[in-house]
């Protein structure tokens, strides 16, 4: 018996090749395992994340209370005092041209009140809102939706509201180029902020159905207009013929409130110096509706169940009474 | 193929990848840098790896579970993983082949025959596992400083690559320092040039890994061993034998390390790797019980012996301050391998092999060491934790570093805290301006804060002699230029102040300020310094203060331990 | 040799050989399960830090509240005569302990100083107390601090240890296995803190027996601030805090009783005096189940309002007890 045999030699070559398959099967898999890599766990993002046809440029930014002045200096008390919770910033620049980029902030409002706030608040006069982010067009499907995405374009910036969060996006010039990249962006993210149901805010459904100016709302937290009694006050352009006046209400626990809210608004109105003037309009007059000069522009204030409402800052005074009327028969609905 | 080709082929192969995978541990993600290749791969094969410290901490650490394969292995096919995988082991073959070349036949039998006191290494894996073993008493992790694993990636990545570096700047882009690497690379070479003096010296005499696996290795089913009694007794089986295994009569299968050398080398085709004993005879671990138990037992008094240095209790020293993520001191002390990952990846090399200042035991552990490095600790940077083998630095998340997201009620990890030594500080004792220390600090809001003071500068009390515009003439001789650095001002009698523009030897100019209409008598020439101070709430430790602290020999600023976030005991503030 | 005999060697060897390794590779993947620990450690301090088990607190000792049996205040020279009225005042010693009960008793040992120095709780009112105790059949009485100086010291030289055994009471000294880490509900200080709590295991009841001294940080250190003496670790950093860490040490422990003793008090330089002429003969003994309360009478022999020390409010408003001291309607005599 030869042990040496050549089946013996065969199984060594075998067994041999078999382990090289194993290493080199090691080889390869090692290799697959490496290119699969998130460098975030180093604590170092990926130096690039495209976005589009942007590139992430430097490192994402993330600011709390503690240092969010440093990133928006004074506007900083705006956005603490409407609950900001922290700020994330990135700068990206066009794959094509890396000259034209922007910078986006998503505040954290901790709700979608706060964002909308912050945001009817900023809104630029020239803005043009956008299409295709579920925003209502009409205060009639704004009761039954409600409202919960909002963005508009104005000059080189984008702001949305989404959900819980606020957004900007600002361009490096005004370039139609990069406002349709950025564009793009603001519907990526309107899928990724998707809101939901409890963000709606259904009160932007109370203003009169015909003749409100959509998209002209603005919701204010605390302190509207000045006084600090009237808070989570929404308020809305209104077409009331030919003139536009701003219209307003606010939803308090009870009538009562309501009244004692009116009341005291009326009161600030004239330790201002605020002019009583008589009210013309019947309806008016019933609902106890009280009319001001306040400096040649007219304030209206009035309760109706548990609204207070008005008008800001109406340079007509029919048109302004017109216009409350509408906004009372509206809110005595809502009130039913 | 011959059997023993393949396995040179396999030796090769796992050597380079583990060159490869030390060349690869730097922060990046060029395909030679970290990304994601398995750098720790071949330290958590290693089973002596998993073994020490499930005796330490009484747990099997996840990702070491590959040694579990090499364990079965081991158990069916005996102690492949010396002959066939371990980078170590490739080196002292290859060093002993050299040292072996030339010589006479009967030499190298002579080198290669088994010697009773290959025992000792098996006392050696006895005693560090008794070390370890007694938490209550003070258990200790020190198998590192001998598994093969460990002490090759440490003299890899903190003194080879480095020396190589400092010509070619190939892996790093500044040259390394490892405080301590001499005596990381004293050992290495030592194990490395015994070769010369039998060859495996170090597999033979020192390994406890190989020790462990030759123990288990005792119920292989296959091993090495003589198929016939028939033998001319010849030995050129031992010619080339690895593991001084005595194939050629009682063989110590517990040395054997699967070289098959002896194999190839029988010309009468006597030696087989088979399923029965060698029919010379074979013998499993030769070690003496009273060894054994001696050896165990003196580790276990060893660990405690260590521990009353006090190093571990109140007589911490300052200077151990762990990278973030580090378990406090005892837990850390029962993971920690030195195997150097932490400290070659870090990409400010600001962590370092320790001496003796966390005690005997914490030899080589990692510390921080603010004056070496680019900069200290950096505030987005995780890449020790995530390194580390044993997790004696937790794979934390940049969240957890700087106390974000669902850290924001635990706040960042504290690694010290920084302490402003004010007989050295420039504002604090020279009456120089600095402020380098406050302007550095990565803390938002800033951890360094400063206090402003005027002070008269030194024999600064001259009287005016006259005002010409905004120049002020004085009566005394003042160094010319001296006081024109914007740091310097005019303090006047009715307690106004201006800011000194230029200045001749006997004359000053204002910028800044109204000089007082009556402006008579003395004036004082006072620097404005901002003072440094460090708000112990907001300091993280990270030391970047310290290195730019322009006092380059003993810092202004240092980081010590107190307050870091691993240990309770260490606590500054409520 | 012979062949077959060589072959069936073979097949049983490989049969013994294969059984042994498959029990090994079983044992092997056993262990390596059972210990099996995926995650490794986690970021929490008591897995990293402390090797003793976290407590969740200390028992209720206190015994049912008796309106109009809360506060006595006896003067006298003699410290035995006093706590004994002071007790009796109360409902007498029965109130306090029933036959069985494993009493401890907790002085202020702090200090290597003689009783004559006031520093520490002066040996006296320990005999009277344990007297007391064993006289209704306590099975055992515990006298035990966690001292500041080394303790062997403080327990001979403040004469504590001389008296509580020769009164029967068993001294425990302080050790490192006696400590374990407890966080107080609702506190703040107080968390993963080591506290001397294996003392009190066994107990049923415990009194707190404090001189009245003046302290630099705190104003007075009297019942309430003798419980710091639980505190283990390096304690002195509460200093940093020292009114909220007093308030938290007195939610923490509910005595059965506590005893004042103002008949030297000591005036300046507490809390360790060092001269006879910082004390001041007060002869008062206070006893009470309202330890803010004893605090607050207490402040008026050091010269100070209840309003002086924060920490009284601050435990009162914690609910802890009554600062207004007199509302209690305390209960005063004097012996001679």
């Amino acid at each position: 018996m030869h042990l040496y045999s050549g089946r013996a030699r065969t199984i060594e070559s075998v067994v041999g090749v078999l382990i090289l398959l194993i290493m080199i099967a090691t080889a390869v898999g090692i290799y697959i395992i490496s290119q699969d890599y998130n460098m975030a766990r180093f604590g170092i993002a990926s130096q690039e994340e495209s976005q589009g046809d942007f590139t992430s440029v430097g490192k994402a930014e993330t600011y709390n209370n503690d240092n969010l002045y440093e990133k928006i200096d004074g506007k900083a008390p705006m956005y603490q005092e409407a609950g900001f919770i922290k700020l994330d910033t990135q700068r990206f620049a066009a794959k094509s041209n890396s000259e034209l980029g922007f910078e986006i902030y998503i505040y954290d409002m901790n709700n979608a009140k706060n964002a909308f706030s912050v945001y009817s608040r900023q809104k630029r006069a020239d803005a043009t809102d956008l299409g295709g982010l579920g925003a209502p067009a009409s205060p009639d499907s704004l009761v039954s939706r409600g409202g919960s995405a909002f963005g508009y374009v104005a000059g080189n910036a984008i702001c949305l509201s989404l959900g819980k969060n606020y957004v900007e996006m600002i361009g490096s010039a005004e370039s139609n180029e990069l406002v349709d990249g950025m564009k793009g962006i603001a519907k990526d993210l309107s899928a990724k902020f998707k809101p939901t149901e409890k963000d709606k805010i259904a009160e932007l459904g109370y203003f009169p159905v015909v003749d409100t100016v959509a998209g002209s709302w603005k919701l204010q937290i605390d302190n509207a207009f000045g006084f600090d009694g009237l808070t989570d006050a929404y308020s809305a352009l209104y077409k009331s013929g030919d003139k536009t006046v701003s219209i307003f209400f606010s939803k308090r626990r009870n009538a009562d409130e309501a009244k004692t809210v009116a009341k005291n608004y009326y009161d600030f109105l004239i330790t201002n110096g605020a002019k009583a003037i008589s009210v013309d309009s019947e309806i008016l007059k019933s609902a106890g509706a009280s009319v001001v000069d306040f400096y040649g522009s007219f304030e209206m204030v009035f309760s109706t169940g548990i609204f207070v409402g008005g008008v800001h800052e109406a340079n007509d005074k029919q048109a302004a009474e017109k216009a409350a009327e509408v906004l009372i028969g509206r809110l005595k609905e809502i009130n039913d | 193929m011959k059997i023993t080709t393949v396995r040179r082929i396999n030796q090769l192969f796992f050597f380079t990848l583990f060159v490869w995978f030390c060349i690869v541990a730097t922060v990046g993600e060029k395909f030679w840098q970290i990304r994601n290749w398995p750098v720790n791969w071949i330290l958590q094969l290693d089973p002596l790896v998993a073994l020490g410290t499930i005796v330490s901490t009484r747990k099997f650490y996840g990702p070491l579970h590959c040694a579990i394969g090499v364990v079965i292995l081991t158990i069916i096919f005996g102690r492949f993983f010396c002959g066939w995988i371990c980078p170590f082991g490739a080196i002292h073959q290859f060093v002993g082949y050299l040292g072996n070349r030339g010589k006479k036949v009967a030499e190298k039998i002579y080198l290669n025959k088994y010697r009773k006191v290959q025992s000792i290494k098996y006392l050696i894996l006895v005693f560090f596992l008794g070390m370890a073993a007694f938490p209550s008493l003070a258990g200790t992790l020190q198998t590192g400083l001998l598994d093969p694993i460990p002490l090759v990636t440490r003299s890899f990545q903190l003194v080879l690559l480095p020396i190589f570096d400092r010509g070619t700047y190939l892996t790093s882009v500044n040259a390394r320092y490892y405080e301590f690497g001499w005596l990381i690379f004293a050992v290495f070479a030592t194990a490395v040039l015994l070769n010369l003096v039998i060859p495996r010296f170090y597999c033979r005499f020192i390994c406890p890994l190989g020790a462990f696996l030759g123990i288990i290795s005792r119920f292989s089913i296959w091993r090495i061993g003589k198929t016939r009694s028939a033998c001319i007794n010849c030995k050129m089986c031992e010619k080339a034998c690895e593991g001084g295994c005595e194939p050629s009569g009682n063989i110590k299968i517990a040395e054997c390390v699967l070289c098959f050398n002896c194999r190839d080398d029988c010309k009468h085709d006597l030696i087989t790797y088979q399923t029965v004993p060698s029919l010379a005879g074979e013998t499993q671990v030769d070690v003496s019980r009273r060894g054994v138990v001696l050896s165990f037992v003196s580790g276990v008094l060893a660990a405690p012996a260590i521990r009353l240095s006090g190093k571990v209790a109140s007589n911490w020293y300052t200077g151990v301050v762990r990278p973030p993520g580090a378990l406090a001191e005892p837990e850390f002390l029962k993971r920690c391998l030195k195997c150097g990952q932490c400290m070659r990846v870090c990409p400010t090399n600001v962590i370092q092999p320790a001496g003796l200042e966390g005690g005997l035991e914490g030899l080589w552990t990692p510390i921080l060491n603010n004056r070496i490095g680019s900069s200290g600790c950096q505030l987005n940077c995780v890449a020790c934790g995530q390194v580390c083998p044993t997790s004696a630095i937790r794979p934390i998340t940049l969240d957890e570093k700087r106390g974000l997201g669902e850290f924001v009620s635990a706040g960042p990890i504290k690694l010290g805290t920084a302490f402003v030594d004010q007989g050295r500080c420039l504002p604090w004792s020279m009456d120089k301006p600095c402020i380098v220390c406050q302007e550095n600090c990565p803390v938002s809001p800033k951890a360094i804060f400063t206090k402003d003071v005027f002070t008269t500068a030194r024999d600064g009390v001259v009287s005016i002699k006259q005002v010409t515009g905004s120049t002020i003439e004085i009566d005394r001789g003042i160094p010319a230029d001296k006081f024109s650095t914007g740091d310097y001002y005019v303090l006047f009698e009715d307690g106004s102040r201006c800011k000194i523009s230029s200045n001749t030897a006997t004359s000053v100019g204002i910028s800044e300020g109204k000089i007082p209409a009556a402006a008579v008598g003395k004036i004082e020439i006072q620097v404005r310094l901002q003072r440094p101070c460090v708000d112990i709430e907001k300091c993280i430790g990270c030391g970047v203060c310290e290195h730019e602290c322009p006092v380059s020999g003993k810092k202004a600023i240092r980081v010590t331990a107190e307050g870091e976030t691993r240990s309770t005991d260490r606590r500054l503030l409520l | 040799m012979t062949e077959p005999n060589w072959r069936n060697i073979a097949r049983r060897q490989l049969l013994i050989r294969g059984a042994k390794a498959a029990a090994s590779i079983a044992a092997t993947v056993g262990v390596a399960r059972w210990l099996y620990d995926p995650k490794g450690p986690g970021a929490k301090k008591e897995e990293a830090g402390f090797s003793g088990t976290f407590a969740k607190g200390l028992p209720d000792f206190s015994v049912p509240r008796k309106d109009g049996q809360v506060l006595s205040i006896v003067k006298g020279e003699d410290r035995a005569k006093t706590v004994n009225k002071a007790i009796e005042l109360l409902g007498g010693i029965e109130r306090f302990i029933s036959p069985g009960d494993v009493v401890v008793i907790k002085p202020n040992v702090g200090f290597a100083t003689p009783p004559i120095l006031g520093a520490t709780t002066h040996p006296d009112v320990i005999t009277a107390v344990v007297k007391l105790c064993y006289a209704k059949k306590a099975n055992r009485v515990i006298v035990t601090d966690n001292s500041i100086n080394d303790p062997a010291s403080c327990f001979t030289i403040s004469g504590i240890s001389k008296a509580a055994s020769a009164a029967g009471a068993q001294v425990v000294m302080p050790k490192d296995s006696y400590f374990s880490p407890l966080t107080l509900e609702g506190g703040s200080l107080i968390k993963d803190w080591p506290v001397y709590c294996a003392p009190f295991a066994k107990a049923n009841k415990l009194i707190g027996i404090a001189p009245l001294k003046n302290h630099h940080r705190s104003a007075g250190s009297m019942t309430m601030k003798n419980w710091y003496g639980l505190l283990g670790g390096r304690r002195n950093v509460f200093h940093q805090d020292i009114n909220n860490i007093i308030a938290e040490l007195a939610m923490l422990v509910k005595p059965t009783l506590v005893i004042l003793d103002g008949t030297v008090t000591m005036m300046t330089n507490g809390p360790t005096g060092g001269s006879v002429s910082d004390l001041k003969k007060t002869n008062t003994m206070i006893a009470s189940c309202d330890m803010v309360a004893a605090d607050a009478f207490g402040s008026t022999l050091l010269n100070l309002k209840p309003a002086d020390l924060p920490y009284l409010s601050i435990a009162e408003k914690a609910g802890v007890g009554t600062v207004d001291y007199e509302s209690l309607k305390p209960l005063r005599a004097e012996v001679t």
